[in-house]
């Protein structure tokens, strides 16, 4: 077996390896101890595997939940969540993922250090969400590996230089500086957050009054605790629906209380065993990134996960996540009314999407800009994934989705793109 | 054990950063410290001594005590991430044990 062909049948067919070469490579660049070299690069393998185990966990319960929901409303209810959905995405594309990922990465640096445009995109999550969105996209839209991972890395590149440099309009005027960006898939979210409260700005010409540093509700820190209550709720909610004895039938016999709390409990689980594992995966990723783009790109600005911008208004943070929400209550009702697909908000995108928005619109328009572009940009959010999901119908019929706007908006755009060319 | 845990929501992205931060700072002190970053709802498990974390999830991290936890304000700063360590009385039992 010569090189090239155990690279092929080797390495790259299989992600786990991809991802733990990727992290090799980091962890030798940044010339750390033998002893951290290979503890790293297990840890990055183990950290897909245990992503993998998560996937299948929360994948049981949600197929679940999906036929309580279509038995009781007979809709399709679809829950926007990225862990879940790229946990999913990988199962088929593991390895075109993590080509994808790795080949955006050097073209990121690359864009950084020859253009202006000096971003650096520091939410490994994010990026092994667009990652898996553009894998799954590009393979149903007929192009093969090769052209997918060198296509998907060239987008995924573009899109984060692309993301902090569109939020940022209105990210300086929250944070006064270029010296940090936003590095979340929501900026098309943000512009319109921004906007829409730009349109709210009173005539005063009130600076908004600095708010005290409060502290967010802890109620909405513990995001296992919170998935577990919106999916109990979910399940409790569908059940008391459903026609009567069709839960002790699914469920052997069992009350639909004693159903939800096994089933939400179950959701939770898995999302938290995916959590673990991509913090795992990305804990060495990430640095070693970090550490490359701080060396070859001067004056770099980083751009990091959205809730940075919560400490700036923590008041606006959490009543932007509540309002987000209940914009996507509106939107889902509306998509009930109208078709059989119904996207159903989710409360962790809305909490990191809507609670940035929430920051920026409180800052461009004050209270009044904060209450619109909160609603609006909630029901927007909810919305746009169910243009989503038909073009991933190759993942098989999942009932999750990837949440933030940008994840819906470049599919749209790169979807129509290669359906033109082609 | 000298260990620095760092806490966010999922975990992912700002304790990450804020622990890049804290080893940057620990090599230019020549400190030996250990620092992992977690989610807060995995943060008891550690069962840590010293926590830092970002301000806005101060309240929802439980007191036993015996921990010392710092929120801050601006995850980025260097120089306000050493202030803010120099006030904690572990971090200099800490710093005077190396000497």
């Amino acid at each position: 077996m010569d090189a090239s062909q155990w690279f092929h049948s080797g390495l790259l067919s299989e992600p786990a390896l991809m991802l733990g070469f990727i992290a090799l490579i980091g962890l030798l660049l940044q010339k750390h101890s033998a002893q951290k070299i290979l503890s790293g690069t297990i840890k990055t393998m183990l950290g897909y595997k245990i992503m993998q185990i998560g996937a299948n966990e929360a994948g049981s319960s949600l197929s679940n939940m999906s036929a309580v929901i279509q038995n009781s409303f007979q809709i399709i209810g679809i829950i926007p969540h990225n862990e879940t959905i790229t946990a999913m995405a990988q199962m088929n594309y593991g390895e075109e993922i993590a080509v994808i990922m790795l080949v955006g990465m050097i073209l990121h640096l690359i864009i950084a250090r020859l253009t202006p445009a000096k971003y650096i995109f520091l939410a490994g999550h994010h990026m092994l969400f667009m990652s898996a969105l553009l894998a799954s996209l590009l393979l149903s839209s007929a192009l093969n590996t090769w052209q997918t991972m060198l296509v998907g890395g060239i987008v995924l590149a573009l899109s984060m230089t692309a993301a902090p440099m569109i939020s940022q309009l209105y990210v300086r005027k929250v944070i006064g500086g270029n010296q940090l960006a936003i590095a979340q898939f929501n900026s098309v979210g943000y512009l319109l957050a921004g906007f829409v409260s730009s349109l709210f700005k009173s005539n005063k010409q009130t600076e908004p009054k600095e708010l005290k540093r409060t502290k967010l509700s802890s109620l909405f820190q513990d995001h296992m605790v919170v998935i577990f209550i919106f999916t109990f709720l979910l399940f409790a909610i569908a059940s008391v629906f459903s026609p009567s004895g069709s839960i002790e039938s699914m469920f052997a016999g069992h009350h639909f209380i004693v159903v939800s709390i096994i089933q939400a409990t179950w959701f939770a689980g898995g999302c938290y065993i995916v959590l673990a594992g991509v913090r795992m995966m990305l804990s060495e990723i990430v640095p070693a990134f970090k550490g490359i783009s701080d060396r070859v790109v001067p004056g770099a600005i980083p751009a990091l996960d959205s809730p940075v911008l919560f400490s700036y208004a923590p008041i606006a943070a959490v009543t932007g996540f509540l309002l987000s929400f209940a914009g996507g209550l509106v939107a889902m009702i509306l998509m009930m009314q109208l078709q059989y697909t119904v996207i159903i908000p989710g409360v962790i995108p809305n909490f990191f999407s809507g609670g940035a928005a929430g920051v920026i619109a409180y800052h461009i328009g004050g209270k009044r800009g904060l209450v619109m572009a909160s609603l609006l940009h909630g029901f927007v959010l909810s919305l746009m994934p169910v243009f989503l999901v038909s073009l991933l119908s190759n993942l098989g019929y999942l009932r999750v989705t990837f949440a933030d706007l940008d994840y819906s908006v470049i599919g749209i755009i790169i979807h129509t793109i290669v359906r033109w060319l082609m | 054990m000298k260990q620095i845990i760092v806490a966010c929501n999922s975990g992912l992205g700002t304790s990450l950063m804020i622990r890049l931060n804290i080893e940057a700072l620990m090599r230019e002190l020549g400190l030996e410290i250990a620092v992992e970053h977690t989610d807060v709802t995995s943060l008891k498990a550690h069962n840590a001594k010293l926590i830092v974390c970002s301000s806005y999830i101060m309240d929802s991290i439980e007191d036993t005590g015996d921990t010392e936890i710092i929120g801050l304000d601006d995850i980025m700063d260097r120089q306000y991430l050493k202030h803010e360590l120099m006030r904690s009385k572990l971090f200099l039992k800490w710093i005077s044990e190396t000497e």
